[in-house]
């Protein structure tokens, strides 16, 4: 493990972008219970962590993130970036009452916005394509990854909804 | 034949997380899964590529064998070992269950290596229940994190 190869540009991208989404995350009104919180923090470091060390490992190697393929400090720093999106994901569906109607625009909207986020970090040099990975295969992990998160998130909707009728 | 292995053991907990007796909460039962998945593979990665104490093949099928291990089985049985644990309040329980628990993951890790997925160059099966016993620790701390996190969204609400 190394803190990083060479402290530049990605590096520097990674901590303002902490600093950017960290700041948004503790600005926004409180509407999701503080469990359900942590939850999503940790689910979109896990599902980071996941792509990264499965798709982005030794075999598949399909992508790369950061300077080199030891683990740096800033590969680190990246799964901390990811923690906030899932709230946020989950945040504005609660905000704007994602119903049957309006899902799939809502998770159309977000792999737009993932898509662009990660075109950027391309540009910045946080995240590199490996040989044989296009864009398009993101787009597939991106709308996976986001329908099974709004599904879970129904999923756990429903559950406490049963445990508050079943206490009323 | 390794991969066929592990697929079946994968299905296994899976099939088995999903009929034993729940004690733990949907949410409860995710964050412990996502908080032993992130150690898992943390921990996988260290050990196998940076430090090098385990040598793993880099055979697609047998590699993936050793993801469905590393993603699915190891969380999953921590799991099962927790919701086990959880059924009864005796200290004695709870560390037979944990105990057991360790012995299968350690099991697993002789399987890995006698289907040659992986080669403990600089590494033993002391160092494997070492660490099982630590990740038991782990999923229990991420337990009781969450149940004090939701207990106080219940009072507060």
């Amino acid at each position: 493990m190394i803190l990083w190869e060479t402290f530049d540009q990605n590096e520097i991208y990674i901590l303002v972008a902490l600093v950017i989404v960290y700041t948004v995350f503790f600005i926004l009104p409180k509407k999701i219970p503080r469990h359900i919180t942590l939850l999503f923090l940790v689910w979109g470091f896990a599902t980071a962590t996941f792509f990264d060390f499965t798709l982005g490992g030794k075999v598949m190697d399909l992508y790369s993130v950061n300077d080199s393929g030891q683990y740096e400090l800033s590969d680190l720093l990246t799964y901390f970036l990811f923690a906030p999106f899932s709230y946020f994901f989950v945040y504005f569906y609660h905000y704007f009452q994602v119903g049957r109607k309006s899902i799939i625009f809502y998770i159309a909207g977000w792999t737009i916005l993932g898509i662009l986020m990660e075109q950027l970090s391309r540009f910045m040099e946080m995240t590199h394509y490996g040989d044989g990975y296009s864009v398009y295969f993101s787009v597939v992990i991106f709308l996976g990854v986001q329908t099974t998160t709004a599904l879970y998130y129904e999923l756990i909707l429903r559950q406490q909804r049963k445990i508050g009728d079943e206490r009323s | 034949m390794a991969f066929s292995i592990f697929f079946v053991l994968t299905w296994l907990a899976v099939f088995t997380f999903g009929v034993i007796q729940k004690k733990l909460s949907l949410v409860e039962n995710t964050f412990v899964f996502l908080i032993t998945l992130i150690v898992s593979i943390n921990f996988s990665w260290i050990v196998m590529n940076e430090l090098e104490l385990i040598k793993r093949t880099e055979e697609t099928l047998p590699y993936t064998a050793s993801l469905l291990n590393r993603s699915i089985i190891i969380p999953v049985l921590l799991l099962i070992q927790l919701n086990m644990s959880m059924a009864r309040d005796s200290f004695l329980w709870k560390t037979v269950v944990m105990l057991s628990a360790v012995l299968v993951l350690v099991g697993l890790s002789y399987l890995m290596t006698a289907l040659n997925i992986t080669d403990n160059t600089d590494w033993n099966l002391g160092l494997d229940a070492i660490y099982f016993f630590l990740l038991n620790l782990i999923a229990y701390f991420a337990y009781w994190v969450m149940e004090s996190v939701s207990e106080k969204a219940v009072n507060q609400s």
